[in-house]
């Protein structure tokens, strides 16, 4: 039986996209720690975790998070939410910092602790020296870091990552690695990654296939 | 010039206009917009007033009519199609260094968007015909006049709008609001250039007469130069006037400026073509030395030890505030802001500092509405524990409190002065500005929508405050 503190439950989770089924009857339950989703491409992981985020809301099947059902704790669980997705378009024009703020004045978060806690993360990211730079001069790596880092912002108890270390330079996937893997010791991590050999710790692994989750062979789910 | 990369450049942008659904929305506004747009016998409202008269419906009159609002009202809303629809994006980044020739790309997309418009026309001139079937009597309606008129009057200045966003995508100062700006005057342009020109007949007077309506309605038998358009009201009982418009279309010189308009249209391509200029990724204005004050400067280094943000005690008011800083923008911004403030102890409110404000609102608000609507990125916010719609809001209020802080100068001047309803004047217009921008840009995904219906709205402001005193 699961602590149904932290924790997010899916039952007979699915999606369809028009005629397309996506997930079907999809169970599980993501306590605190990291969970890392693999699977060909394809597969359904984002789609999973856009449900998982609320991005999306499922075909069928109901979200509990903290033993609450969705949409009834929705707004209790993106209170606690720090989402990563894999393509985003960033404001262009706005520094790395305004955009920062910007999402942690629409997390709700105190403006002043939040500049501070970015200003940390962007530090530990290696992204200190362009927190005034405009996005629009960022690489591809850099985007993805500053996208990892808002959400970090507040101290969220479900963390959904998509492919946070994708474009990465090794040095860069293990200073992600090194943040995720602290975080998963307070919350719920779910992500995806095809190079997820940075992140240390134990970390429990599942795989998406033919829209089921099921253990990844040879290990223990 | 290369057909096959016409070709190729056509169908491409061809497939995504019929995949949008924008253009399926646009198609449908025209006609049953021109429902309105016409005066039936006996009405005592119109679109056009001729010497104070309602015109008399014919299908000649039915088709000026129809091509005189397309020509003038609706343009801006073809640029803003255009210029947000789903072609906005290109694949720039490996177009620029394929060996296609931009001239033979330009070509394509225009034709595209010619072909985009043209149905647009065809659409409203199938509209005409119904609404003549239903509004004159059966031997009366002539589809080929109805065609004729409308076309005649409409097609040039729509496919100059087309040419125009081709041109202003070729260059890259003219991508951003100052292509929005440029339309906006070639627009407010072409309709003063109707009237400084228009008071002579033959090919040179109709050159200068891009929207095409003075003739037919000046020159045409029975016809006068004193009218007026858009919504007016007649004198009871006044006599309907009797238009040949027909006679207008066809006086000398006409025509051939109406051609003459479609050539130049069909050549701006090739300009654009001609003087394209590339994208650059990760662009950086380059600033001026002794603009380096506005820059936001270097970064502090963070504290290792910081702790993770707090709940917000006021967070409506924290998201209020945010929107207000980022639609303020850099110290540019704020310069700005502080200037038009100062403005207001010296000049009038009216005249000057409150049309200063709005502009500058008009700008500020429709680059923040733009960027933070943009699909891409509500994949992201839509998640956060304020939703979307509590952000627009926030938006609105934070528009209205940048308006009211410009505003404060002359209102504490205004005070003194016994005058009290600037601060009243400066929280509609910043409601109404941010407002506008914020559904627009909702509604579009773009800041072009809102930027080019707000600077219209500000240019009457503009005017009706010369109207007005403090």
């Amino acid at each position: 039986m699961n602590d149904p503190s932290s924790s997010l439950r899916l039952e007979n989770i699915a999606r369809r996209y028009g005629r397309k089924q996506v997930l079907e009857d999809v169970n599980h339950t993501f306590d605190r720690g990291l969970t890392l989703l693999t699977g060909p491409s394809g597969a359904g992981k984002s789609t999973l975790l856009r449900l998982c985020a609320t991005a999306e809301k499922p075909s069928g099947g109901a979200l509990f998070w903290e033993g609450k059902a969705l949409p009834g704790a929705r707004s209790r669980l993106r209170r606690s939410l720090g989402y990563a997705p894999q393509a985003v378009d960033l404001p262009e024009d706005l520094t790395a910092r305004e955009f920062g703020l910007h999402m942690a004045a629409l997390k709700g978060l105190n403006t002043g602790d939040a500049d501070a806690q970015f200003r940390m993360l962007l530090d530990a990211l290696n992204l200190s020296g362009d927190a005034n730079g405009r996005i629009s001069t960022f690489s591809g790596g850099m985007r993805r870091r500053l996208v990892f880092a808002q959400a970090l912002l507040g101290s969220p108890r479900l963390l959904v990552l998509d492919e946070p270390t994708a474009e990465l330079d090794l040095e860069s996937r293990e200073r992600v690695g090194g943040l995720i893997s602290r975080a998963a010791q307070t919350a719920v991590v779910i992500m995806t990654s095809h190079l997820a050999d940075a992140i240390s710790g134990g970390m429990a692994v599942l795989r998406v296939e033919d829209g089921k989750l099921v253990p990844a062979a040879g290990v223990p789910a | 010039m290369n057909l096959a990369v016409v070709r190729s450049s056509l169908t491409t942008s061809l497939a995504r206009y019929g995949r949008s659904m924008g253009l399926w929305i646009l198609l449908l506004v025209a006609p049953v917009g021109a429902r309105f747009m016409i005066a039936a016998r006996g009405s005592d409202t119109t679109l056009i007033a001729v010497d104070n008269r309602v015109p008399w419906l014919t299908s000649p009159v039915l088709g000026v009519s129809l091509g005189v609002v397309i020509a003038t009202l609706l343009l801006p809303v073809a640029f803003i199609y255009l210029r947000s629809n789903v072609t906005r994006h290109q694949p720039w980044q490996v177009e620029e260094v394929s060996p296609a020739g931009r001239v033979a790309i330009a070509y394509g997309r225009w034709l595209a968007d010619i072909a985009v418009l043209a149905s647009v026309l065809a659409a409203t001139t199938v509209a005409g015909c119904l609404l003549a079937l239903l509004l004159l009597p059966l031997d009366e309606v002539d589809p080929a006049s109805i065609i004729l008129t409308l076309w005649a009057i409409a097609a040039p200045p729509v496919a100059m709008v087309a040419s125009l966003r081709l041109l202003f995508d070729a260059r890259p100062w003219t991508r951003g609001p100052l292509g929005e700006v440029l339309f906006f005057v070639f627009w407010m342009g072409s309709l003063v250039m109707v009237l400084a020109g228009g008071q002579a007949g033959g090919y040179a007077a109709n050159m200068t007469d891009l929207p095409g309506f003075m003739s037919p309605i000046s020159f045409s038998q029975g016809g006068a130069d004193n009218f007026v358009i858009g919504g007016v009201e007649i004198a009871t009982n006044s006599a309907p006037i009797h238009l040949d418009v027909m006679s207008g279309v066809m006086a000398d010189g006409y025509l051939a400026a109406r051609l003459t308009w479609l050539g130049i249209a069909g050549l701006v391509p090739l300009l654009a073509g001609l003087i394209y200029a590339p994208h650059i990724a990760g662009k950086t204005r380059k600033t001026a030395v002794w603009l380096k004050f506005l820059e936001p400067g270097r970064a502090r280094p963070g504290d290792p030890g910081a702790k993770p943000a707090r709940t917000s005690a006021l967070p409506a008011m924290a998201l209020i505030i945010t929107e207000a800083r980022l639609i303020a923008g850099s110290r540019k911004g704020l310069l700005a802001m502080t200037f038009v403030a100062i403005l207001g102890l010296f000049a009038p409110y009216a005249t000057v500092a409150g049309p200063a404000a709005m502009l500058f609102l008009v700008f500020a608000s429709t680059a923040h509405a733009g960027r933070s609507e943009q699909k891409g990125l509500l994949a992201l916010t839509t998640t956060a524990a304020y939703s979307p719609t509590a952000r627009r809001v926030a938006f609105v209020l934070a528009g209205s409190a940048l308006a009211l802080v410009m505003a404060a100068p002359s209102a504490v001047r205004g005070v003194i002065a016994g005058e009290t309803h600037i601060l009243l004047e400066a929280a509609a217009v910043g409601a109404g500005t941010s407002l506008t921008a914020i559904t627009l840009g909702t509604l579009t995904r773009t800041a072009t929508a809102p930027r080019l219906v707000l600077l219209i709205a500000w240019y009457f402001y503009l005017n009706s405050s010369g109207m007005r005193v403090d």
